[in-house]
């Protein structure tokens, strides 16, 4: 895919992870991409923020997943950064914040060029719509399986 | 002459998400010979654009008391229900 020099290495994606809150796992996500380098301090805030604001969570065939991200302001070098829960943590509906959704699987989007997002997105609903590898997700116990899922289905489109 | 259709495809930023869904109906209408005109906007802007639309499409919810017909396109983001978005906007679209 020729989004530029997207990051998506496996000290990047958390397995099992026990959040209580959802709060509490945007702030964990964003702090694992700032600590790397990826995105400016402003970026936790805007995040937590946007998700407020539209939140982005989806039921998918296979599971609750959320998609959480900021706008591109806030991006040093994009990134995806991936947690799967040990205990589902609810975020809202995309399409109807009344909605709680109980999501397994967040992938946060750190995109640095906003015409980037759009194809970044694109290849992501691959993924939301691709019932094996979202089991596959699910049901990994390393990062590096992880890893090389979502990089079978972004990268071969 | 079938006059073109005129679908407003919002979501939180106008960007990413509207984008896909616009995609998804600019392939539906053309499979299905129906002409139209997709415009993408922000939410907060669907009531000022509302007017003089056919149909409008958002993956958020949006503002109420607007009087164009609305269909829930979160189904092309997750995959649920994507052949009976389908039908909704084509049941709209074939409408008047």
């Amino acid at each position: 895919m020729s989004i530029q020099s997207l990051s998506m290495t496996s000290d990047l994606i958390l397995v099992s992870e026990e959040a209580v809150s959802r709060k509490e796992l945007l702030n964990k996500l964003s702090r694992l991409l700032h600590s790397k380098g990826y995105v400016k301090s402003s970026f936790e805030e805007a995040v937590i923020q946007r998700e407020d604001q539209y939140p982005t969570g989806l039921q998918t065939r296979i599971t609750g997943v959320a998609i959480p991200h900021a706008d591109s302001e806030h991006v040093e070098k994009s990134a995806l950064a991936v947690a799967t829960l040990k205990h589902p943590v609810q975020f809202r509906a995309m399409d109807n914040p009344d909605n709680i959704i109980d999501v397994n699987i967040v992938i946060m989007m750190a995109i640095k060029k906003s015409e980037d997002q759009v194809l970044m997105l694109q290849q992501l609903m691959g993924v939301l719509q691709n019932d094996a590898a979202l089991k596959k997700i699910l049901n990994a116990t390393e990062a590096e399986a992880i890893h090389d899922t979502l990089k079978e289905v972004i990268f071969s489109n | 002459m079938v006059k073109e259709k005129r679908i407003l495809v919002a979501c939180g930023t106008s960007i990413a998400t509207s984008t896909v869904i616009a995609d998804r109906i600019r392939n539906l209408c053309e499979k299905h010979n129906i002409p139209v005109k997709i415009i993408q906007c922000k939410v907060p802007e669907v009531r000022s654009l509302a007017e003089g639309m056919d149909l409008i499409v958002a993956s958020t919810r949006i503002p109420s008391g607007i009087n164009v017909p609305y269909v829930n396109g979160v189904s092309y983001l997750s995959g649920i229900g994507m052949e009976n978005t389908d039908q909704e906007i084509l049941r709209i679209l074939k409408e008047e």
